[in-house]
């Protein structure tokens, strides 16, 4: 029944998809007419509605035929940044390329998206935010679950642009956007090119297929002018790959190259000279290492205290200088997963490509990352933990970072009013203001 | 899309004179499209657009409610097709006050619950605003097909005004000549589809009525049995007659005859040859003799009907039929009478005598065994000695022999292989329900010479004291035999009387509170039609005036602002800010916010002033910033300036 309900679904999106890409204004109101015409008119005998029924759909009919017969010989190119933000509109070219012998006329030009119709286990699994307050028959059914699910695979696009007449083999170009819903990858898949049929009922579409990708960043807060607190503390053996060496000697002499040693350090004057790799020793560092805990254990899926508390990360890991400090940032993804910007290592955008793809994990995964983030308590300087619950583990884990003495800033991003001691409390939807009041 | 000059006022004359409202297409033609050549312009809010709607809403469900009440039946469809009808005039106000709002289009939330909801929860909600005026003219164009005018003037209207609305949605490239060859094709098509579909449906109706009736029991020629069929017989509680004995302390009639059969055909009984011949009405127009003679009963009857038809049930020797309002009464040679009326429910009384009964005499047919049967039953007419017997007595003798047997409407296996179900009844389980009584009663009277019919109808054996009237439940339904003795045919029942209390017992137990429900549906279909006097006018027209009033009242737009044509809402319109300033000494054109504030800040308190210094730039910013206002700031403004409005209007008084 379930996946009845899910081909239903399906089917309905085709369809409305198929309607709304080719059918204009003035067709939707044929269509309308005559569907009621067709409900009004089904005893030919008793009204006269079955006429206008017929001729509604001749007219459909007709305009539908000369679509049809819609062809256009041109190459797309798309003009697209690497990065976008999640809810940040961004503006692109895309130049149309006439590989045809007549000039093109009177066309439109739309950005096509991958089909974002979820699978039939991701339906039953999401959950759209306030389901649980729908009523029975909508839970069951899951229809507003589906369109959620849609709409935050869609980005916002720009209507049909108009291009001018393009003569034959040359390119003129229009200007799309693209809003983003949400932070991750955006496959772009096709760039249509359409033409409204005479009547100006149905426009004939021609698909020119042009792959393309964004990565839309997570959203971000400005955050207030703060400096982390703490410490600068020993790292056993430096940061190898730093290009930088804050605060070590210079270097404390030559010794045999072992597998692992990376080749920067080579001492290619004595491999020279030896016949054998020899490389530099350095003395190890002392500064600062932040880290960045992002909690994603829940069991809500990616609900708004989700997305806010990646948010947060992110704004975070925009915010913090790393040139003079290390910035760890750890979360639960399938396993524990550390990424360490700063001091020329991994570049900020990296990091907020991985917040992009951030899923939530199991609710159980918090155990195993609170005890990653204890294991390397000796080496950090200062940390800030984004929790999206509050409980007895996450109280403890605080608790245990407090008294190794390293330097905490604790946020919950949660609905919940009650504030524990020493935590800031965000509530999704005014995230911003919460982080501006941060000093 | 925007439809050309003109085309509005066209479709409204032509839905006014196919339905016949000459003076109301008129007064709409010209109210509608004279709109738009009016200066006059009112600045509408929202929440007007939505009063508006909602007025056709109340209107429309009105109509529909009224007519629902008031039409003669079938009323669902009557009712719905009355409205439809009257649509154009039901939502006139929403295209009148588009047309004369500043901004001349409708704001699409005001049609939809779901959408205000959505407006009123959600502050970045994006407003979609539509032309419902090319929506209004498809209305007209639907509405005027349903008065059902069988000629070609709607069609050509509607491709006419269709063509012609069509304009506005023409492309800029579009030529002339592939525009026309392409609407002259849809035309075409149309018009062959239009034929086409009268057709198709013609045929479908042949078919559907053919399959239709051919499982029906109100089929006066054929009566398929439940001979042999294995589990319970299925029953149903619905009313399919209402008795009304006429003269005081008169029983009903035990048995209602409907059909009689003369040929037995595998399961099915079949009448053959029994053509159905029209009876003539007398002058009344209501009264239809059978027979000569006169009734010495008189039964009234409520039947229910099927698709406005019914096989009549009437009590043995009907010899006439009064009070029946029916179109069309045939009836066949074996008795059953077959009526037209329309609606659901029938009355019809029925006089009767014990002594007359005009049935076609005793043939051949009335004495045939079937081939499967023969031997079986001339075994047991000999096992009784029926052909020693005279016809009075061969009744009485089979009566005696089916009385030991027991009446079920349970079967629990299949009959064995080579038998067929009257054998099993007769020589082996000698439990059945009617249908096994019936035929073996009239196939055994006929193996002893006695000529004999399959019968079928109703038994009257329920009184409704909630109804004071006898009623006849589907499951009520009976099958008897008639026997020709003594030169006259007679009803031989030799059902065991216990049928009655055993169908009773299995009556569900909500049964009392559906009869109530039944009886209340019958009363209303019996009801008469309501009345719409001139004072109901009067006092919907007064309450309509006081409406248009209370909504346009004040609301007139400067004449500046009317002059522009296509006037629309400016950025920021909806700023709750108005409402502050509303409550205060009113502002001078020239004057700007800001030289109006520091104008009138001595005649206010301390506490207004400083709301007022935090909401004017807030209040600028949504109202000029390009960048707008986020989220955060909209819903400040809006509670701060609401706060304030509350307080000053507390303030005074």
């Amino acid at each position: 029944m379930k996946r009845l309900t899910y081909l239903g679904l399906r089917a309905l999106s085709a369809l409305q998809h198929f309607g709304s890409e080719r059918l204009t204004l003035a067709g939707w109101l044929v269509l309308g007419a005559a569907g009621t015409a067709a409900a009004l008119g089904i005893d030919t005998s008793r009204t006269m509605n079955f006429q206008a029924f017929t001729f509604g759909a001749a007219l459909l009919l007709v305009a539908f035929v000369v679509a049809w017969f819609f062809r256009v010989r041109a190459g797309v190119a798309r003009e697209l940044p690497r990065y976008a933000t999640a809810g940040e509109r961004f503006d692109y070219r895309v130049v149309v390329h006439n590989q045809g012998k007549r000039a093109i006329e009177a066309l439109s030009v739309r950005e096509t998206l991958r089909d974002p119709r979820p699978g039939y286990a991701e339906w039953r699994r999401a959950r759209e935010p306030g389901e649980e307050r729908r009523n029975w028959f909508d839970r069951e059914q899951g229809y507003f679950r589906w369109r959620w699910l849609i709409e935050r695979r869609t980005p916002e696009r720009a209507t049909r642009a108009a291009l001018e007449s393009v003569p034959p083999g040359e390119r003129r170009s229009v200007t799309l956007w693209l809003r983003p819903r949400r932070r991750g990858r955006l496959e772009l898949d096709a760039v249509q090119l359409s033409r409204l049929e005479p009547l100006g009922l149905v426009r004939g579409l021609a698909k020119i297929s042009a792959p393309g990708r964004v990565i839309a960043l997570p959203k971000r807060y400005r955050l207030p002018a703060f400096a982390l607190p703490g410490q600068r503390r020993f790292q056993q053996g430096g940061v190898t790959l730093a290009t930088s060496v804050g605060d070590s000697e210079e270097f404390i002499g030559l010794r045999e190259y072992r597998p692992g040693d990376p080749l920067q350090r080579v001492h290619w004057k004595s491999y020279a000279r030896t016949g054998s790799p020899i490389v530099k020793e350095f003395q190890d560092e002392f500064f600062e290492r932040h880290a960045l805990i992002l909690d994603t254990s829940t069991d809500r899926g990616e609900d708004a205290a989700f997305e806010e508390a990646v948010a947060v990360a992110a704004s975070f890991v925009y915010a913090i200088d790393t040139r003079e400090c290390l910035l760890d940032l750890l979360f639960v993804g399938g396993e524990v997963r550390t990424y360490t910007a700063g001091r020329g290592q991994m570049q900020l955008e990296h990091m907020l490509e991985v917040l992009a793809g951030v899923g939530p994990s199991a609710p159980a995964d918090f155990a195993e990352l609170a005890r990653a983030v204890l294991a390397q308590r000796g080496a950090l300087t200062s940390c800030v933990v984004v929790l999206l619950s509050w409980d007895d583990a996450r109280r403890s884990f605080v608790d245990a970072l407090r008294r190794t003495g390293v330097e905490l800033r604790v946020l919950l991003v949660s609905e919940t009013t009650q504030v524990p001691a020493g935590v800031t409390l965000l509530h999704p939807g005014s995230v911003g203001a919460g982080l501006a009041a941060l000093r | 899309m925007s439809l050309p000059p003109l085309v509005l006022a066209a479709a409204l004359a032509f839905w006014g004179w196919r339905s016949g409202n000459y003076a109301s297409g008129v007064l709409l033609a010209l109210l509608l499209e004279g709109a738009r050549y009016l200066r006059l312009r009112f600045e509408l809010s929202y929440l007007d657009f939505t009063r508006v709607a909602q007025l056709c809403t109340v209107i429309f469900i009105g109509l529909l409610g009224y007519l629902f009440a008031s039409v003669e039946p079938p009323r669902t469809a009557r009712a719905v097709l009355t409205t439809m009808l009257w649509l154009p005039a039901v939502l006139a106000p929403l295209v009148i006050a588009q047309r004369l709002s500043t901004g001349g289009l409708l704001p699409l939330s005001a049609l939809f619950r779901y959408l205000r909801k959505m407006r009123e929860r959600d502050p970045d909600y994006r407003e979609t605003e539509l032309d419902f005026a090319p929506i209004y003219c498809a209305i007209c164009l639907v509405a005027a097909g349903i008065p059902n005018q069988r000629d070609v003037f709607y069609y050509t209207g509607v491709v006419l005004i269709g063509c012609w609305a069509l304009a506005g949605a023409r492309p800029d490239h579009a030529r002339l000549a592939p525009r026309v060859i392409t609407l002259v094709a849809a035309i075409v098509l149309g018009y062959a589809g239009q034929a086409g579909l009268s057709r198709a449906q013609a045929a479908l109706e042949d078919w559907v009525s053919d399959w239709y009736l051919s499982g029906m029991d109100s089929n006066p020629y054929q009566s398929r049995t439940d001979l042999g069929s294995v589990g319970r017989l299925k029953t149903d509680e619905s009313i399919v007659l209402r008795v009304y004995p006429q003269a005081h302390g008169d029983a009903p009639p035990k048995l209602l005859h409907r059909s009689s059969f003369t040929t037995l055909e595998g399961n099915t009984w079949v009448a053959r040859r029994a053509p159905m011949s029209e009876l003539q009405p007398l002058a009344d127009g209501t009264s239809w003799p059978i027979t000569a003679g006169r009734g010495e009963h008189r039964t009234r009857i409520f039947t229910r009907l099927e698709n406005g038809k019914a096989v009549l049930a009437l009590p043995e020797g009907t010899v006439r039929l009064e009070d029946a309002a029916a179109l069309l009464m045939r009836r066949n040679a074996l008795g059953a009478v077959q009526a037209e009326f329309g609606g659901d429910w029938a009355p019809y009384t029925a006089s009767s005598t014990e002594t007359s009964a005009d049935y076609a005499s005793p043939t051949d047919e009335d004495l045939l065994l079937p081939r499967q049967e023969r031997a079986l039953v001339e075994g047991v007419a000999a096992k009784l000695g029926l052909h020693a017997l005279a016809p009075r007595e061969a009744v009485a003798r089979i009566h005696e022999h089916l009385a030991g047997f027991s009446y079920s409407t349970y079967r629990e296996g299949s009959i064995l292989p080579g038998r067929t179900p009257l054998e099993d009844f007769l020589l082996h389980s000698k439990s059945g329900h009617c249908e096994y009584f019936a035929a073996a009663t009239t196939l055994l009277l006929r193996a002893a010479g006695v000529p004999a019919r399959y019968a079928t109808g109703f038994s009257v054996q329920e009184y409704s004291k909630l109804e004071n009237a006898y009623i006849v439940r589907a499951r009520h339904a009976h099958a008897w035999a008639r026997a020709y003795v003594d030169g006259r045919w007679i009803d031989v029942d030799n059902t065991p009387p216990s049928w009655a209390e055993e169908e009773a017992s299995r009556a569900p137990f909500w049964e009392g509170f559906a009869d109530l429900l039944r009886w209340a549906q019958f009363r209303f279909t019996q009801g008469g039609p309501l009345q719409f006097g001139v004072g109901g006018a009067a006092v919907l027209i007064v309450l309509l005036a006081y409406f248009v009033w209370r909504l346009f009242r004040g609301k007139r737009a400067a004449a500046r602002l009317a002059a522009l044509p296509g006037a629309r809402r400016y950025a920021g319109a909806d700023s709750e800010f108005y409402a502050v300033e509303a409550r205060l000494a009113p502002r001078a054109p020239h004057e700007s916010l800001g030289d109006w504030l520091a104008r009138i800040a001595p005649t206010l308190d301390g506490a207004a002033r400083d709301a007022l210094a935090q909401l004017v730039p807030l209040h600028y910013r949504y109202r000029f910033d390009p960048q707008g206002i986020d989220a955060s700031e909209r819903r400040a403004l809006r509670a701060q300036s609401l706060a304030l409005a509350a307080r000053l209007e507390s303030a005074n008084g």
